[in-house]
C-alpha cells in the first residue's frame, strides 16, 4: 500500500512533467498516423451517436495536417482552430511562461468573463453553423 | 521546477521562488510555504518535495552565512511565528494568498478534444476562480479551482471510457458482420 501512495505522490509532484510527456506522445502519434485512415484513432462520440458533427470534429485531422506543415488544409478540417489555438496558446503562455505580475494581468483578460463567454458562444455557434452548412 | 510562496518573519507573503532558491531567501524547514495546488499553507518540512530538497542540501543551508543561525532561532518553534498574528485565512490576509490554479487551459482542451458537456462546466468553474479571487472570496476561489480540476478529469475519464466502449462495440460489430 505504501508503494502505491508513494507512486501517487510522485506522480502528483511531477504531474506537469507526466502531462507534458503524454501531450508529446499524442502529438507524435498524430504526426505519424493519419487519423482519417487509422481505424484505432479515437472517434467522436457525438458523431457516432447522433450523426451530427460536434464543434471539435476534425481536430485530429487538422492537427495531423498542421504538424505536416499544411495550415490551410488544417483550417479546412476545422476553422474553429483559428480561434481555439491562439486562445490556448495565450492561456498556456500565461500559465507556464509568464511570471507575476504579468501573469495575473493576462489571466484577468483571458480568464475573464468576456473572453470565456465569447469562446463558449463561438463554440456552440460554430457547432450549429457547421451542421447547417454541412462543413 | 515548482515555485513556492513563503511567509517572512512579519507574516508577509513573499515569492514565488523556485525550490532550489528557497534557502537563499531565508526559508527554513519551519517556514510556512504555499504553491499552486496546495489547499493551505504548510510548514516547509511537511511538503515532501521541499523536505527532500532540504535533506539533500542541509549542509548548504546551515553554512549559509548569517542567515541560517538567525532564522533557526526565530523559527525554532514552528508555531511561534503565528502567535498573535491573524490566521492565514482571515479576510485581511486573503489578498496575499496567490490565486489558485484555474485549469482554464485544460478546460478549453477538454471542450475541443472530448466533445462532452463536462468541458463546458469546467470552463465556467475556471472562470469563477479568478472572479472569486479578485473579490477576496478566497475559499470560494479554491473550491471553484478544485471543481474545475474535477470536471476536467471527469471529462477526460468519461471520454476515454466511451472511446474504449465504442471501440469494442465497433470491433464486435465487425466480427458479427464478418461471420
Amino acid at each position: 500500500m505504501q508503494s502505491v501512495s508513494c507512486i501517487v505522490s510522485h506522480v502528483r509532484r511531477h504531474s506537469l512533467l507526466y502531462i507534458g510527456a503524454v501531450v508529446v506522445v499524442v502529438l507524435i502519434l498524430l504526426y505519424a498516423f493519419d487519423p482519417s485512415q487509422q481505424v484505432l484513432a479515437p472517434k467522436c462520440i457525438v458523431r457516432s451517436l447522433t450523426g451530427l458533427s460536434c464543434p471539435g470534429c476534425g481536430f485530429q485531422r487538422a492537427m495531423h495536417a498542421l504538424l505536416h506543415g499544411h495550415p490551410v488544409e488544417a483550417v479546412r478540417f476545422n476553422p474553429f482552430l483559428l480561434l481555439c489555438l491562439p486562445y490556448l496558446a495565450g492561456l498556456a503562455t500565461a500559465q507556464w511562461v509568464l511570471r507575476e505580475p504579468r501573469r495575473s494581468r493576462w489571466m484577468k483578460v483571458l480568464g475573464g468573463k468576456g473572453c470565456v463567454y465569447f469562446y463558449l458562444v463561438a463554440y456552440f455557434a460554430w457547432g450549429i453553423v457547421r451542421n447547417l452548412l454541412g462543413v | 521546477m515548482t515555485s513556492y510562496f513563503y511567509l517572512d518573519s512579519q507574516n508577509r507573503n513573499q515569492g514565488p521562488v523556485p525550490l532550489d532558491r528557497l534557502a537563499e531567501h531565508g526559508v527554513t524547514r519551519n517556514t510556512m510555504i504555499w504553491c499552486d495546488g496546495m489547499a493551505n499553507w504548510q510548514r516547509a518540512d511537511s511538503v515532501p518535495e521541499v523536505r527532500e530538497w532540504f535533506d539533500a542540501h542541509t549542509a548548504d543551508t546551515f553554512t549559509a552565512p548569517g542567515n541560517g543561525a538567525a532564522q533557526s532561532a526565530d523559527f525554532s518553534n514552528p508555531y511561534a511565528q503565528n502567535n498573535g498574528a491573524p490566521a492565514y485565512t482571515t479576510p485581511q490576509n486573503q489578498g496575499y494568498m496567490p490565486c489558485p490554479n484555474d485549469y482554464l487551459v485544460w478546460s478549453v482542451l477538454a471542450t475541443i478534444c472530448c466533445c462532452l458537456p463536462f468541458g463546458i462546466v469546467a470552463i465556467v468553474k475556471s472562470c469563477n476562480v479568478g472572479k472569486f479571487y479578485r473579490r477576496g472570496m478566497y475559499d470560494a476561489a479554491l473550491l471553484a479551482s478544485e471543481d474545475a480540476k474535477k470536471w476536467c478529469l471527469i471529462s477526460l475519464v468519461v471520454g476515454l471510457i466511451l472511446q474504449v466502449v465504442g471501440g469494442c462495440l465497433q470491433f464486435c460489430g465487425g466480427l458479427l458482420s464478418a461471420l
